[in-house]
């Protein structure tokens, strides 16, 4: 009988997410054909800076599905069984987007064309890392060749883990390893699908889930290390890979809850029941998610900012004038002010409507996240949102964004929105004492 | 009057204690009888033991006192010796205390119940003897208020830029912060120790610490909010305190301290290492109080599980430290980690970390070393040991070896070094004691409010004759 | 039930119960008989006994969220003013900037240093917020008070245990002392005892 009420809901929202996956896809061509263009007007160099730029954000989305998948079937929360479908869905994006890096990554090795107003006869003389003839600038040897004497010791030092080879290889397994993660995961839950549900499955699933995180968290620091870290070789931090790992948990998170939000808010209502404690759990969630990120941010600027070395207070310093200052602001506002004040009002977050408004908010700010995480790396004090290149960007941000929903929505509706034999199906949120707390003139 | 004479004969037997079966008063009995009964031979041996070690903390305390800060062996180059090691050491293991009671509060997470009491009692002990070092370390620690802002009369305030001034509000706001917690959730359970109480001054004694709390349904609703806000506030102030204890080495800005990722990896040692130290004191604790209805072998399982999950992020944090003293390209970082942590005089000690810290744990991905006391408590005591080795190979590694090559030396711990360190474990449990003693170690209204029969339904919705 | 005038010689009727449903039914039928003037004593939390007493929600977490604030500024004053984060400028239109400030150049920070202001800050706003939400709570349920006219009935001695209470207090409007007593019985409650004042 669940079973059957779940197939309404697929049934039911199709149309709606077939229509959505639709726009999605033109608004990708469109964005991404005025990507194209405008890299023919600005530069191929910049364009492939843009494509990287919204590049991350996707792949974020992407591997944070895979990593609160694996969470939630260690943790064996409420949120888990709802937001499991979409979790998958996510997953299964993967394959495509590997060979979208592959594209980017080649074109950016080998297409990628910048440093215009170096003549020749100037090559004698030091060079800046901004005007890399490749995407990342240690795989242009001349420039390494004619970085400042200090730089040019320090990325030197790098090159045996900073070469083309071993980046290519550390992608290719990175990218086998969280494909395999996925198409695991995703037979335990075909096969739930088919046998029902067991203790032998579940213990399967963990199985996979709990060496799973460790993994991600391992191949992560690699890889963040590689595609963004790496974009300004000298700079280096501990704690980026966390900011960069916990950023695509945060961003998957938002995204898993507005799409809940968005099929279920039509069908049945979302402040009563089950649905209350499940938005004031998601609620939580996202506010403990988005305090932790603040925590990570802030410590890392600290710690830098305090010890004021000349290897790594340029990337803060980098981000703190020319027009950047602003962008920073509207992170801290954005990614920490507004939604934790919204969020700590836990009326307002426990209303579907809000938790959707402001998981969509913090979506739109995990682009902005990334865009100056990579781009002073490109425009060092110099931001112009007037530009171009800012168009490109955004552009190019808009496009494969759009292109990757495409893909996430064509596999969403692949399968049941809700597994229709999770072990969870007929549990609760828990109730404890918070309830009574919060939730006024529930009773008599 | 009568008839309700017969119903209260409900004297707990001693066979029901162990089949699990409890209503209200049965939990009260079992949980106040450990405070109000005898007082057991294993307690007075116990206490008896602690409280002779304590006498070498202050045997040790008064000598350095009387003598100075050279009875240490901290000197030049090595100015952050035992000092620091066990006060980081100590106040990471508060840490699991709070975080048992404030964050599984938070996440309902309704195993915390039956342990968050005794976890608490562990927080309070382990920071004060935490807080002990850096006061003997002054040297003068009769002027420790310097270190707070006041007005003197030189207006000289103290030096808000400092990390070592950071600490101070940290762990003076977190003491304050977990006794009041504690304490907020002690006050019900004095109230039922008062009106059970026969003897008068246990009445009188107990009575002033309930504060007379009479258990009012507007009070119980103050009561809920604000402790549960306690916890949600608890919950950050836990993780600021082990990152401030972190700054105190990355704000340096010396090789091997430096290192942006200390204050997650430096929290999450703190609750590796708080979880195996409730391990320990748990084991024993429920055997020989016969409370293994009220912490279960599955209690311990979470704990071993929460351990694993920690230890993998230290583990990482190992990791990540290593990869980034090559990454750098810095030969300051890269010699430290190559000869100075990993290799070099402080190796062994190094491969010893990483033995403790993150081999032996993996065994926690077996339900059979989670579910095996003996196995639990041997790898909670490796763990506590690793998480010491830790400190120590972090301060020891970069301090004997300054800028100068010709200031280079070594640290070695004098034998008042090593009693004060004893000496703390003397005061830890000498405290332990007496909170078993005096104190319910679990708490009972907590506990009550878990029976089936606390349920209600909203009145009139059936089930009521 | 008849108006009749409070007498001030008892301080209410006590009904004791065994269960915690039983109490939250006895309160409900007491709310709806019109009583206000009530209370219920349970050992530990009753879910929807408040509710069911008629009483409000408390604003304990918005006295808590000023607590915190107020600790925010106090950090941020404490420590901008005495390290002379004020530009110096100021300090002839700003007396107290001269005299709390003590100017210190260390490892040439600036004296307005906000990033390291921040963890003090944060400390003072739990610690305040803490404060608030202990001494605010215990202040606002009068606690400490050693002595109440609840604790006469012997069989209160059980409401830290394993009974719950209602009190309906002579206060209350409708209070009468038989009247009551008879309303009390027909909640069928294990005894009844007149609390003195």
């Amino acid at each position: 009988m669940a079973a059957e009420t779940n197939s309404n809901l697929l049934e039911q929202a199709k149309p709606r997410i077939n229509a959505m996956a639709a726009t999605a896809l033109t608004v990708a061509l469109v964005a991404l054909g005025a990507t194209v263009a405008l890299g023919l007007v600005v530069g191929t160099g910049p364009m492939f800076r843009s494509l990287l730029i919204g590049y991350m954000m996707p792949f974020g989305l992407a591997m944070g599905s895979l990593v609160l998948l694996m969470i939630q079937w260690c943790t064996a929360g409420y949120w888990g069984y709802v937001l499991r479908s979409p979790l998958e869905a996510g997953t299964r994006t993967l394959p495509v987007w590997g060979l979208v890096f592959a594209l980017i990554a080649l074109g950016g090795l080998t297409i990628f064309n910048l440093r215009p107003d170096y003549h020749p006869e100037n090559h004698h003389e030091e060079l800046n890392v901004v005007s890399s003839e490749k995407l990342w600038p240690w795989a242009d040897h001349e420039l390494v060749e004619h970085l400042h004497h200090h730089e040019k010791l320090v990325v030197e030092e790098k090159l045996g883990y900073l070469n083309v080879r071993f980046f290519a290889v550390r992608a290719a397994i990175a990218f086998s390893i969280w494909i395999v993660l996925a198409l695991l995961l995703n037979r335990v839950a075909r096969r739930e699908e088919a046998e029902g549900t067991s203790q032998k499955l579940r213990d399967l699933a963990m199985q996979y889930s709990g060496p799973g995180i460790v993994i991600y968290s391992i191949t992560m620091l690699f890889i963040s290390t590689d595609w963004s870290m790496s974009l300004q070789p000298i700079w280096y931090s501990s704690m980026f890979p966390v900011i960069f790992g916990f950023g695509q948990l945060l961003g998957a998170l938002c995204l898993n809850a507005l799409v809940y939000v968005m099929l279920r808010s039509g069908i049945e209502d979302l402040s009563t029941g089950r649905n209350k404690k499940l938005m004031r759990d998601l609620g939580s969630l996202i506010l403990g998610f988005v305090v932790f990120w603040t925590y990570i941010s802030f410590s890392q600027y600290l710690l830098i900012w305090s010890t004021n070395l000349k290897e790594e207070v340029p990337f803060f310093i980098a981000r703190t004038n020319g027009g950047w200052e602003y962008v920073t602001a509207a992170l801290v506002f954005g990614q920490f002010v507004i939604p934790f004040f919204v969020l700590l009002l836990r009326d307002v977050s426990r209303s579907g409507k809000w938790l959707a408004r402001v998981a969509g908010f913090i979506l739109v700010m995990r682009f902005i996240d990334l865009y100056w995480q990579m781009k002073p790396a490109f425009r060092p004090g110099d931001f112009n949102f007037f530009s171009l290149e800012t168009v490109m960007d955004l552009a190019a941000g808009a496009g494969l964004f759009s292109l990757w929903l495409f893909v996430f929505l064509r596999q969403l509706v692949r399968f049941e929105l809700l597994p229709v034999n999770d072990y969870r199906k007929a549990t609760e949120p828990v109730h404890t004492v918070s309830d009574d707390v919060e939730v006024a003139g529930s009773h008599g | 009057m009568t008839d309700m004479a017969t119903k209260e004969a409900k004297v707990p037997d001693k066979d029901s204690l162990f089949t699990g079966t409890y209503n209200f008063g049965t939990v009260t009995s079992k949980i106040n009888d450990i405070v109000t009964g005898p007082t057991g031979k294993g307690w007075v041996v116990g206490f008896a033991v602690s409280f002779l070690i304590l006498q070498v903390l202050l045997m040790a305390v008064t000598w350095l006192l009387y003598e100075g800060i050279g009875t240490w062996g901290v000197n030049v180059p090595v100015g952050w010796g035992f000092d620091i090691i066990n006060f980081v050491w100590w106040i990471g293991i508060g840490h699991a205390g709070t975080l048992i009671s404030a964050i599984l509060l938070l996440f309902h997470q309704q195993w915390r119940t039956s342990i968050n009491r005794f976890a608490e009692a562990m927080t309070l002990f382990a920071v004060a003897c935490a807080g002990l070092y850096p006061l003997a370390h002054m040297g003068r620690p009769w002027f420790f208020y310097w270190l707070m802002p006041y007005p003197s009369t030189m207006q000289l305030w103290p030096q808000f830029r400092s990390p070592l001034i950071w600490d101070v509000f940290a762990v003076s706001t977190y003491l304050t912060v977990s006794l009041l917690f504690w304490y907020t959730g002690l006050v019900p359970d004095f109230a039922s120790l008062r009106d059970r109480a026969k003897n008068i001054w246990a009445r009188r004694a107990y009575g002033i610490l309930s504060l007379g709390w009479r258990g009012a349904a507007r009070h119980w609703h103050r009561y809920e909010t604000s402790y549960l806000l306690l916890a949600g506030l608890s919950t950050p102030l836990v993780l600021s305190v082990h990152t401030i204890v972190s700054f105190d080495f990355a704000v340096g800005n010396v090789p091997g301290w430096h290192a942006t990722i200390f204050p997650p990896y430096f929290v999450a040692g703190a609750v590796f290492a708080g979880f195996a130290m409730v391990v320990n004191l748990a084991i024993p604790a429920r055997a020989a109080y016969g409370l293994k209805d009220y912490i279960t072998d599955k209690h311990l399982d979470n704990m071993a599980k929460v351990m694993l999950a920690s230890g993998w992020i230290v583990f990482f944090g190992y990791g990540v430290e290593a990869f980034m003293a090559y990454y750098s390209g810095s030969p300051e970082e890269r010699d430290l980690f190559m000869k100075n942590r990993a290799f070099g005089p402080y190796g062994l000690w190094y491969w010893m970390l990483i033995l403790c810290n993150g081999i032996i744990p993996q065994l926690f991905w077996w339900e059979y070393f989670r579910r095996s006391m003996f196995w639990l408590w041997m790898i909670s005591f490796v763990i506590n040991i690793g998480m010491w080795l830790e400190r120590f190979v972090i301060l020891m590694s970069l301090q004997r070896i300054p800028w100068q090559s010709s200031a280079w030396g070594q640290y070695s711990p004098t034998f008042w070094d090593l009693s004060t360190y004893f000496g703390t474990f003397g005061l830890f449990f000498t405290l332990f004691f007496l909170f078993l003693r005096l104190v319910p170690m679990i708490s009972a209204f907590e506990m009550k409010h878990m029976l089936p029969e606390s349920h209600t339904h909203a009145p009139g919705s059936g089930g009521h004759h | 039930m008849g108006a009749a005038p409070a007498k001030m010689a008892s301080f209410g009727l006590l009904a004791e119960f065994d269960n915690p449903q039983a109490l939250v039914d006895a309160a409900d039928r007491a709310r709806r008989e019109g009583f206000v003037k009530m209370e219920g004593y349970s050992p530990f939390p009753v879910e929807g006994l408040r509710e069911a007493l008629g009483q409000k929600r408390t604003l304990m977490p918005v006295a808590i969220f000023f607590g915190g604030i107020t600790g925010t500024i106090t950090g941020f004053m404490l420590q901008t003013l005495t390290s002379g984060g004020l530009p110096a400028e100021w300090d002839a239109w700003i007396p107290f900037n001269q005299w709390f400030s003590y100017r210190l150049n260390i490892a040439g920070r600036p004296f307005f240093s906000w990033q390291a202001f921040v963890p003090p800050m944060f400390e003072l706003t739990i610690l305040f917020a803490a404060f608030t939400a202990v001494f605010g709570m215990l202040a606002i349920n009068g606690y400490p008070r050693l002595n109440h006219p609840l604790f006469e009935v012997p069989e209160f001695g059980r409401a830290s245990v394993d009974r719950f209470f209602l009190c309906i207090e002579s206060e209350d409007k409708l209070y009468d002392n038989e009247k009551t007593r008879e309303f009390l019985k027909n909640l069928k409650p294990l005894t009844i005892s007149e609390v003195p004042a």
